[in-house]
C-alpha cells in the first residue's frame, strides 16, 4: 500500500467534471485508490463519494493506492508506484493517461 | 415587484412560461411499505427505470455537445457516472430490502440525504450541486413510474421560463432561441442555470422567493438581470406603453448592435483626408477571429495563444498548434495575423507548465522567459507558426516580455521557415531604452508595444490595486516620451511599430498612439467600430498638432484635455446614417 499526500492544483479542484475524470482514470488503474481529505475518505471509483469530499483548489489530499505488495512483501509495488504517478499527473497537472 | 439575485445581466419582457416536471405522486415518494413479496420486483422496477434514465442522459450529453459544446456535455457525463455508479445503487437495494420502500421512494430518501451532506460543504460550488442531485434522483424516480422522462414541452415564442428550480437537466432541454429570460426560486449565481444564462445571454434572477405561487402561465412579466427583480404587476391592457417601449427598446438594442457592425465591416480605417489606417484586431482564438472578420479589420496584431493552450491539460503537440494558427489565418485572410508565443505566468498561470511559487510573479517567469525555461515547447510552437507561414498564409510571430537581443535570437534560431516575420513586444523599460540593440542589428522584423504592461512597469504601479491605480495613467509624459523613443529608434531602422494594448482599445488614446507616429493598431474586438469611427473624424493635419502637444505636454492632464478634443468629435456614426 501507498500512501501520498498531494496538492490539487487544478484550478476547478474536483469539480463535476475534473472528478469525473478522476473517476475514469481510477477505474482504469491496477489498483484500488483511495482519497482522503481531512479526516474523510472516498473510494477513488465513487463519483459522488469524491464530489461529497468537496475538494477545491490549493485543497491537500492524501491519495491511497492498494495494490498487490512489492516482493518483500511490504514495500510498494511498481503497479502501486505507477498508478501514484498517474494521479499525481493528474491532480497536480491535469495530465491524464493516453 | 419581486426581488431575487442578479444573475445574468440584462432586461427580458415576456410570457411566463413556469417549467412544470411531471410529479411523481405521493405515495411512491413516502415511505409506504412493499407489499412483502414483491421486493423482487420494487428492484426490477428501479433497474428498468434506471436503464430508461441512462438512454435520457446519453441522449441529453450528445444534445448538450452540440448546443453548448464540451464542457456542458462533460458535465452531463458526470451526472451519467453518478446514475450508473455504486452509490446509488447500493443504496437503493438497501432501501428496497431494509426499509421494504417503492423504488421511487428509496431513489428520493438517497437523492434527499445526498443533497443534504452536499449542502453542509463548505464551497459555495459544491453547495449548489445539491440541486443536481434531486435532479438525478427526480428524472430517475420519473422513469421508474412513468417508464419514461418527459421531454419538455415546446415554448412560445419570447417566453420568460419560470421554474421553482431549473434543474441542469431541464436547462439542457431548453429552446433558449424562444427564452427572453429566465426566473427561479432557487439557486444563485454560480447555479447551473445562471451560468448557462451568461453563457448564453439570457438576463437571468435566481433566488426569487415565492415566485411560483404567484405567477400563472402566460402572465406578462418583466425580468431585470441587472436589478435582480421580477416584476410581475405588469398589465397588458394598463401597462401597452410600457410593455412596447421595452420591447422597441430591445429591438432597437438589436438594430444598433447590428447597425454598428455593418458600419464597421463597410468602413475602412481612413483618417478625415484619406489616409489608410492599419486597423487590426486582437484575438484569443478561430471564433474571435470569425467575429473581428465581421468587424471589417485588417488582420489581427495580436492572437493571443495561451488561451489556446489553456485548452489543454498539457502542452498541445505541434499539429495541433498548427491547425488552430492555420484555422485562424485562414478566417483573416488574405490580412496577416500576428501570432504572440505563449504568454503565461504571474496573472495567467498555466497549471501544467508547473511554475514554482514566486514573491514577485511580474518580475517573474512570465512571457518568454517561461519558455526559454522550457526550450521542448519553445521549439514546438515556433515549429508549428513556420509550418503554417511555409504554407503560405500572412502569419507572423512576436515575442512578448522582450528584455536582451538573446531572447528574440534564440526565437530566431528554431524558426524553420525564413521568410516568416518575427517581432518583439515593447513592453518592458529595458526594450524601450535599448531598443536599437535589437533595431539596428536586424533581429527584429517589427515592433508592437503592449501598452498594458509597459505603463504598468514605466510607472511602477499595479492598476488592479485601488490604492495606487489613480497612478496608472497612460498618457503619462513618461509613457507617452517611451512610446515617442520607440517610434523614433524603430523608424530610424524603417522598422514599424504596431500597439496591441488597451491604448489602442479606446478612441482617445488610439488616436494619441496615431498622433505620436504610431503605424497601425489592434484593438479588442468590441472596441474595432468606435475606434475606427474616432480616426475617421480626424485629419492627419490635427494627428500631427497633436502629436507636438503630446511630445511636450508637462502633464498628464494637459495630455488627455488635447486628445480629448479631438476624440469628442466623433459621436457614433452608424446612428446618424439611420436618421
Amino acid at each position: 500500500m501507498l500512501e501520498e499526500t498531494i496538492e490539487v492544483m487544478n484550478e476547478e479542484g474536483l469539480h463535476t467534471r475534473p472528478a469525473n475524470r478522476f473517476v475514469r482514470i481510477a477505474k482504469g488503474l491496477p489498483c484500488k485508490i483511495a482519497i482522503r481529505k481531512g479526516d474523510r475518505e472516498a473510494s477513488g471509483t465513487s463519483l459522488l463519494k469524491i464530489m461529497k469530499l468537496g475538494i477545491v483548489q490549493g485543497d491537500m489530499v492524501t491519495v491511497i493506492c492498494d495494490g498487490s505488495n512489492g516482493a518483500d512483501g511490504t514495500s510498494a509495488s511498481a503497479e502501486e508506484q505507477q498508478s501514484m504517478e498517474t494521479i499525481r499527473a493528474f491532480l497536480r497537472e491535469g495530465k491524464e493517461p493516453v | 415587484m419581486k426581488k431575487g439575485i442578479a444573475a445574468a445581466p440584462g432586461t427580458g419582457v415576456g410570457r411566463a412560461a413556469i417549467l412544470q416536471q411531471r410529479v411523481v405522486p405521493h405515495i411512491c415518494a413516502g415511505a409506504d411499505p412493499v407489499v412483502p413479496g414483491t421486493l423482487d420486483n420494487e428492484l426490477e422496477r428501479f433497474r428498468r427505470g434506471r436503464a430508461v434514465a441512462v438512454e435520457y442522459y446519453r441522449s441529453l450529453v450528445e444534445r448538450v455537445r452540440t448546443s453548448a459544446g464540451e464542457e456542458e456535455a462533460e458535465i452531463f457525463e458526470g451526472h451519467l457516472e453518478i446514475l450508473t455508479g455504486e452509490d446509488l445503487e447500493e443504496a437503493v437495494e438497501e432501501a428496497i430490502g431494509t426499509r421494504h420502500v417503492a423504488a421511487e421512494a428509496a431513489i428520493r430518501a438517497f437523492a434527499v440525504e445526498t443533497a443534504r451532506e452536499f449542502e453542509e460543504l463548505d464551497s459555495e460550488y459544491f453547495r449548489q450541486r445539491a440541486g443536481d442531485i434531486r435532479d438525478i434522483g427526480d428524472r430517475l424516480a420519473e422513469a421508474v413510474y412513468f417508464g419514461s422522462i418527459a421531454d419538455s414541452e415546446t415554448l412560445a415564442e419570447e417566453s420568460v421560463v419560470v421554474a421553482e428550480e431549473l434543474t441542469p437537466s431541464a436547462t439542457a432541454r431548453l429552446d433558449t432561441d424562444r427564452v427572453v429570460a429566465i426566473a427561479t426560486e432557487k439557486g444563485g449565481r454560480t447555479s447551473h442555470a445562471a451560468i448557462l444564462a451568461r453563457a448564453l445571454s439570457i438576463p437571468c434572477v435566481t433566488g426569487v422567493e415565492g415566485l411560483v405561487r404567484s405567477v400563472r402561465n402566460g402572465q406578462w412579466l418583466v425580468v431585470d438581470g441587472d436589478a435582480g427583480t421580477v416584476e410581475t404587476d405588469v398589465d397588458p391592457d394598463r401597462d401597452r406603453e410600457l410593455l412596447k417601449r421595452l420591447a422597441e427598446r430591445r429591438q432597437a438594442e438589436r438594430d444598433r448592435a447590428e447597425q454598428r457592425r455593418a458600419w464597421s465591416r463597410e468602413h475602412e480605417a481612413r483618417t478625415a483626408d484619406g489616409t489608410s489606417v492599419s486597423l487590426a484586431a486582437n484575438v484569443s482564438g478561430t471564433t474571435e477571429a470569425a467575429l473581428a472578420r465581421e468587424l471589417g479589420v485588417h488582420g489581427s496584431g495580436l492572437v493571443r495563444s495561451e488561451f489556446f493552450f489553456m485548452r489543454f491539460s498539457d502542452f498541445p503537440a505541434v499539429e495541433q498548434q498548427v491547425a488552430e494558427y492555420r484555422e485562424i489565418c485562414r478566417i483573416l485572410a488574405p490580412h496577416p495575423v500576428v501570432i504572440r508565443l505563449l504568454d503565461c505566468g504571474a496573472d495567467k498561470p498555466l497549471p501544467y507548465a508547473r511554475q514554482k511559487q514566486e514573491d514577485n510573479p511580474f518580475l517573474g517567469e512570465r512571457g518568454i522567459r517561461l519558455l526559454m525555461n522550457r526550450p521542448e515547447q519553445l521549439r514546438a510552437q515556433v515549429e508549428a507558426i513556420s509550418r503554417v507561414a511555409q504554407e503560405g498564409y500572412a502569419i507572423k510571430l512576436m515575442v512578448p516580455m522582450v528584455v536582451t537581443p538573446e531572447e528574440v535570437l534564440a526565437v530566431r534560431d528554431l524558426v524553420t521557415y525564413r521568410d516568416l516575420p518575427v517581432g518583439m513586444m515593447v513592453e518592458t523599460p529595458a526594450s524601450v531604452l535599448a531598443l536599437d540593440r535589437f533595431t539596428e542589428t536586424g533581429i527584429v522584423d517589427f515592433v508592437s508595444i503592449g501598452s498594458n504592461d509597459l505603463v504598468q512597469y514605466v510607472m511602477a504601479v499595479d492598476r488592479g490595486n485601488a490604492a495606487v491605480a489613480h497612478l496608472s495613467e497612460e498618457l503619462h509624459p513618461a509613457v507617452l516620451a517611451a512610446i515617442a523613443q520607440v517610434v523614433r529608434l524603430a523608424h530610424g531602422a524603417g522598422i514599424p511599430v504596431g500597439v496591441c494594448g488597451d491604448m489602442a482599445s479606446r478612441p482617445d488614446t488610439a488616436l494619441a498612439l496615431l498622433a505620436l507616429g504610431v503605424d497601425s493598431l489592434s484593438a479588442g474586438i468590441s472596441a474595432v467600430p468606435e475606434v475606427k469611427a474616432a480616426i475617421s473624424v480626424v485629419t492627419t493635419r490635427e494627428l500631427q498638432e497633436l502629436g507636438e502637444v503630446l511630445r511636450t505636454a508637462p502633464d498628464a492632464a494637459t495630455a488627455r484635455a488635447a486628445t480629448a478634443v479631438l476624440a469628442d468629435k466623433c459621436p457614433a456614426p452608424w446612428e446618424q446614417e439611420v436618421q
